[in-house]
């Protein structure tokens, strides 16, 4: 692994760990996934995403955009990452 | 569904417990023509959907024959098939060209700017085609069609354009317009143009179609619960007296939403079929436990639209206020657009601009929920997930809190006017046994429904149950069981509630309190696509623009007393293409002396417009024809029959003992026939409302201790409108000038009718039996499209009053060419011939069994 995947890999983790204790309080961490439908599934709706790009741009000291929250950009924790990472590089 | 889980097994897993039977798309066809059986049985949506609907079950079998890269524009071609099943060849033409030309400016290579001037320029002058300002060369049915397509799209369209892929690029802008069944459904999900490319076909291809066939059996379910609900739940609010009519009222109008859910599962559905996974519509949106939750869920398109065009960009543009100040700033905005846009969804659809009291009040109260819920939302984190638990009661309530909330809001939106919606919350007090078992029975069922966990059930569902489980499997259950409901022979042999229940699920037209009050609710008024099913149908309804009403001619003449008006005397005019007379006392007819001639046999017919004669020449109403024939063959002891006619246009029957007492008894008659048709209690109705509000004097005793008993007695003038009548007495100490509202003043009215028609029979019968004459009751419509029972039938019988009864005179299959015009359901000449044929021989046999002499006896003794 290298340090883009590291990175990629630690930031997956801390927003995992965001959803499980925020919107999934006492689900079993196994079954959030990092290509978990989290739209779809209702885990992530209107307010829920509020929280979580209060909290995104908080811990990676990024800012978030109106566009930046399609669909596609907020379906996965993997999908919310490569956001981050996007977000962290053009910083 | 309690709360959001992410181990719900997937469609596909759910699948895999049942082997099947059949290749996958080859039953998915076979459920397609079973359910397109159902539409044809049932009239689902008219024939223009029917239509639509064989073209997507015969395309989606090429369709899933196709490779992949060919499916789009398979797609896009049997799209542009559809048109030309729905539209005559001028009208589709046009369609095309013109989505064509706003597709083609929306995907120009230039800056946004350009493209969106552009576009501006060329909306602007559809705006002025649509208020009628400039002419078009395509007929009224396009309109709705167009805009539907394009009026929330294309701002979605022009966001996500320039992001799109290259691959297949204009094959997708054509589908995403072009969507097949928004060719016969104008009230159309909005869908999002990225969604609507990332989802296609990104699942297992026999997941997909199995979730549109079951979305599409669901959506056939909805509209024919609708139907139930509209044809036999929803009953007239000015009628509402009691908590049980509240309640079956609030309940009913909500309800009514299932139109709306049913056409969106038929849509998104329909668009499974070929390859378009969208997100799942009107998800038990009756069982959600906040208004937040309902907002998402009752239209998880439009709030989705709502989140990307309003809310996320007001959010973000206004956060460094915080996070609570700026999701109060981003909801309002979202409401306010939200108000506004229904009003441009209307213009679009139906014309004009509608900005109404009840629209307004709706939104706020609507945004300022779903502002407190949200904000309870943010500040709140969810709790941990509970052990499994298949029912939770404190959800339950929260749900039932929740759909009661709405029941009302709904009710206030849908109604005409806010005083009367204020006025009908009074008939809370007056309980009653229908009340408490709705009520009860409403909240019980939703608190029970809505706290059970269904995720938690799906899970570890009972055996015998699991087969269920599949799709497929749920749609052919539902699909059956609606085929098993269609035969007629099962609606005749079902008990009473149950037969009226099956006659509501094939009935499509509008129900008696909208054929009446000619107000529906926000979306039954934006169901245009009528229009392009049948040319009786509203614009071909319209008249032409030379067609005259009677008020136009100087014929009639209003009056301030209970008459409201009559004709003129000594008129001669052409009205429609007709000749039109009044004799020298105002009747249409010929000349009669006043007193009777001997041994002659008079007979006075009083009643409306369809026995004045609207729409045919002098001479050739039923009375002259049953006149002339007549005396052809008089019987003894007359040497002569004589029938004067007194009918006037819009006649009530209070009206028409009016001008018995003012004139017709000068005249001597026999026997005297009043007019009982199915819309007199309507007329009656509004002749109470009209006495009432401009405070005609009202000198016949038993009418008036009617009006004062029903409230409606003095409420003329001036001031504030304030409903109640402790409430303007309220008014009136604290010093405020107030009066009753005209929607407490119509409500009093409706309560009224059915204690004056009653009235009134007995009436007619005592004032001519005190005078030694006969009387009966002619009961006839206009020519219907269905023949209902006579109503106040029973009344009638206890008055002592024969009846002809004439409501079938107009063969079924002969209605159209019996009408004046597609516009006018008066009787045309053909149309009194017919009725000439049917009365004359009962006439006879009336005057034969000696009814005349009858009455006269009872006045000697």
């Amino acid at each position: 692994m290298n340090t883009v995947e590291a990175s990629l890999e630690s930031t997956r983790e801390v927003i995992k760990a965001f959803i499980l204790q925020n919107f999934l309080p006492g689900e079993d961490a196994r079954n959030l996934t990092d290509e978990t439908e989290l739209k779809e599934s209702g885990v992530l709706d209107s307010m829920s995403t509020l929280k979580l790009v209060t909290f995104l741009e908080e811990r990676f000291h990024i800012d978030l955009e109106a566009g930046d929250l399609d669909a596609a950009n907020l379906s996965s924790v993997a999908s919310i990452a490569r956001l981050v990472e996007q977000k962290t590089k053009a910083r | 569904m309690n709360h959001a889980g992410i181990t719900a097994p997937a469609a596909h897993q759910e699948a895999a417990t049942v082997r099947p039977f059949l290749p996958p798309v080859l039953r998915v066809f076979l459920q397609l023509v079973l359910a397109s059986l159902i539409v044809w049985r049932y009239g689902v949506e008219g024939d223009a959907f029917l239509r639509i609907f064989v073209l997507a079950t015969f395309g989606f079998i090429v369709n899933a024959a196709l490779p992949r890269t060919y499916r789009l524009p398979f797609f896009v071609a049997l799209s542009v098939a559809g048109i030309g099943l729905v539209f005559n060849p001028i009208d589709g033409a046009w369609l095309l060209i013109s989505g064509l030309i706003l597709i083609g400016l929306a995907s120009l290579p230039a800056s946004m700017g350009v493209r969106a001037t552009l576009l501006i320029g060329v909306a602007a002058l559809l705006v002025a085609a649509r208020a009628g300002w400039a002419p078009v060369p395509w007929s009224p049915a396009v309109w709705p069609i167009l805009g539907s397509m394009f009026m929330f799209r294309l701002a979605l369209y022009l966001l996500s354009v320039k992001s799109q892929a290259p691959d297949q690029r204009v094959w997708w802008s054509l589908a995403y317009f072009f969507m097949l069944p928004n060719l016969v459904f104008p009230l159309f999900p909005v869908v999002d143009y990225q969604t609507f490319r990332r989802t296609y076909y990104d699942r297992d291809e026999r997941e997909i179609h199995d979730r549109g066939l079951l979305w599409i059996a669901r959506g056939l379910v909805h509209l024919l619960l609708y139907r139930i609900v509209y044809h036999t739940v929803v009953g007239d609010a000015k009628a509402i007296v009691t908590l049980g009519d509240l309640a079956q009222f609030m309940l009913g109008t909500f309800l009514l939403y299932l139109r709306v859910s049913g056409q969106f599962h038929l849509i998104v559905g329909l668009l499974h079929l070929f390859g378009f996974r969208l997100p799942e519509t009107h998800k038990l949106y009756y069982l959600a436990h906040s208004f937040t939750e309902l907002w998402r869920r009752i239209n998880i398109y439009w709030t989705e639209f709502m989140m990307k065009t309003v809310f996320y960009p007001t959010y973000f543009a206004v956060k460094q206020r915080g996070p609570s100040s700026a999701f109060v700033i981003a909801t309002t905005a979202v409401f306010l657009t939200t108000w506004i846009l229904h009003s441009y969804q209307w213009f679009w659809l139906r014309g004009g601009f509608p900005i109404t009291a009840q629209d307004t009040l709706f939104w706020a109260i609507l945004g300022g929920l779903v502002v407190v819920g949200g904000l309870r939302e943010l500040q709140a984190g969810k709790k941990p997930k509970a052990a499994p638990q298949f029912f939770n009661p404190r959800q339950g309530l929260r749900a039932a809190a929740t759909f009661s909330c709405f029941c009302a809001l709904w009710s206030l939106w849908s109604i005409e006017s806010v005083s009367l919606w204020v006025w009908l919350m009074g008939a809370i007090v007056n309980v009653d046994l229908k009340g408490v078992i709705l009520v009860g029975g409403a909240l019980l069922t939703i608190t029970i429904l809505g706290g059970t966990d269904w995720s938690a059930l799906r899970r570890t569902p009972p055996r015998a149950v699991l087969v269920f489980r599949e799709p497929a499997v749920r749609a052919l259950a539902l699909l059956v069981s609606l085929l098993a409901l269609s035969p007629p022979g099962l609606r005749a042999a079902a008990p009473v509630p149950i037969a009226g229940a099956l006659q509501a699920m094939h009935t499509s037209g509008l129900n008696a309190r909208d054929l009446a009050n000619q107000h529906r609710g926000y979306y039954e008024q934006l169901d245009v696509r009528a229009q392009l099913d049948a040319p009786v149908a509203a614009g071909g309804r319209k008249p032409d623009p030379g067609w005259q009403d009677l008020s136009e001619l100087d014929v009639l003449q209003h009056r301030r007393d209970l008459l409201i008006r009559d004709l003129r005397p000594s008129r001669s005019t052409t009205w429609n293409g007709n000749r039109f007379s009044t004799n020298h006392w105002g009747m249409r007819d010929r000349e009669y002396a006043e007193a009777k001639p001997p041994a002659t046999l008079r007979i006075a017919v009083l009643g409306p417009s369809h026995v004045m004669g609207n729409g045919v020449g002098d001479g050739e109403t039923f009375e002259s024809l049953v006149e002339e024939r007549w005396n052809r063959d008089v019987p003894a002891p007359y040497r002569s029959i004589e029938i004067l006619n007194f009918a006037v246009d819009g006649y009530s029957l209070p009206q028409q003992l009016a001008i018995l007492e003012d004139r017709v008894f000068r005249f001597a008659p026999d026997l005297v026939i009043a007019t009982h048709y199915s819309s007199n209690i309507e007329m009656t109705e509004g002749f109470l409302l009209r006495v009432a509000t401009e405070s005609f004097a009202v000198t016949e005793p038993e009418l008036r201790a009617l009006l004062a008993s029903g409230g409606l007695l003095d409420i003329g003038g001036n001031g504030l409108p304030i409903p109640f009548v402790w409430a303007r007495r309220l008014a009136g100490a604290a010093g405020v000038p107030a009066r009753m509202p005209f929607g407490e003043a119509e409500s009093r009215a409706r309560r009224l009718t059915n204690a004056v028609l009653e009235a009134s029979f007995e009436r007619l019968a005592r004032m001519t039996r005190e005078r030694g004459i006969a009387a009966a009751v002619l009961a006839l419509n206009v020519v219907l499209d269905d023949v209902p029972p006579v109503p106040f039938r029973a009344s009638i019988d206890r008055a002592g009053l024969p009846v002809f009864d004439l409501f079938d005179v107009f063969p079924e299959a002969r209605r159209p060419s019996l009408r004046v015009s597609l516009w006018d359901d008066h009787p045309n000449a053909d149309g009194h011939r017919l009725i000439a044929e049917r009365l004359l021989p009962e006439l006879r046999a009336f005057i034969g069994s000696g009814a005349i002499e009858r009455a006269r006896a009872r006045t000697a003794e």
